[in-house]
């Protein structure tokens, strides 16, 4: 595996930056990050271009750390809704809240793909 | 102190320095052992790697270089480790020497249940039959079922990697 640190970077979501550079670079592999909060290293099959490492190089340079992956957006549109059934009295729940609220627990138990949809239940109920 | 190979006495006579290389100098061995930690508690770790790496890309971190007299090493970990993503884990090696000491998902592999606030982890693996001199020991994770982030919590919590040969 060849490891490429790239320098100088600012806030980043890591997941969505991921997700890009996958379906760009076939030969990238994923990424770490540590202590050093201004780098990440890149990590590639042997097998990868220069052309392809400097492609994921731009894309960590264009990145905009306020964009979501689509698992995370379903997450913070859940998020949005069931915030607002905090300090509600549960007789006083709407049927929305209550959805929401048990969607978010779906969630928290692996249930929910990153379309929303609800995965089948032997990729989440052991 | 390095440590000497005992003698089998038979009928002689011994010398000042015998007895202390062979007393003094293998109870001091013994008392100070190869041994080398780094506390973790800094920043968090984060990788979206499926196959192991070294969690961290900074040398002496998260590794320990120890000098041995050959034998067997203990090698301990203990820490907060999640994955970002409901349907993803995470998996925890260590490497020996620049090869993975386990194979498939490694010493560990939460199978996806760390979610939100992560889990606390702990092992203590039994490296044996090492021969003597320098041997290498890195902490190595990856995320599993191709989902989200693997990471090892370190901002707030005080873990720890570290390696002694005992025998």
């Amino acid at each position: 595996m060849r490891e490429v640190i790239v320098a100088g970077v600012g806030p980043l979501n890591i997941e969505k930056l991921d997700t890009d550079i996958r379906a760009a670079v076939d030969t990238y592999a994923g990424l770490k990050r540590g202590r050093d909060r201004s780098q990440v290293t890149l990590l590639f099959e042997d097998r990868a271009s220069d052309e392809a490492i400097a492609t994921a190089q731009g894309m960590v340079r264009a990145h905009d750390p306020t964009s979501k992956t689509p698992e995370q957006q379903v997450l913070a549109n859940l998020r949005e809704t069931a915030a607002s059934a905090a300090g509600v009295a549960l007789a006083d729940l709407t049927a929305g809240q209550r959805n929401a609220l048990m969607a978010v627990l779906l969630w928290k138990a692996g249930a929910i793909d990153k379309d929303g949809t609800i995965r089948p239940l032997a990729d989440w109920v052991r | 102190m390095a440590w000497t190979v005992p003698q089998t006495w038979s009928s002689q006579l011994v010398t000042v320095d015998e007895f202390n290389e062979q007393i003094r100098d293998n109870m001091l061995a013994l008392k100070d052992p190869p041994s080398g930690h780094w506390d973790i508690d800094d920043t968090d770790y984060t990788t979206t790697s499926d196959s192991f790496v070294d969690v961290s890309a900074v040398a002496g971190e998260l590794e320990q270089t120890i000098n041995t007299n050959g034998g067997d090493v203990m090698v301990w970990f203990f820490g907060i480790i999640r994955n970002t993503s409901a349907s993803g884990g995470v998996a925890i090696n260590v490497s020996v020497d620049g090869t993975d000491h386990a194979a498939g998902n490694g010493l560990l592999n939460d199978g996806g249940s760390t979610i939100t606030v992560g889990v606390p982890v702990c092992f203590w693996l039994l490296v044996s039959g090492l021969s003597s001199g320098s041997h290498t020991f890195r902490l190595r994770y990856m995320r599993t079922g191709g989902n989200g982030t693997a990471e090892l919590l370190a901002a707030s919590t005080h873990g720890q990697f570290g390696a002694r040969e005992i025998s």
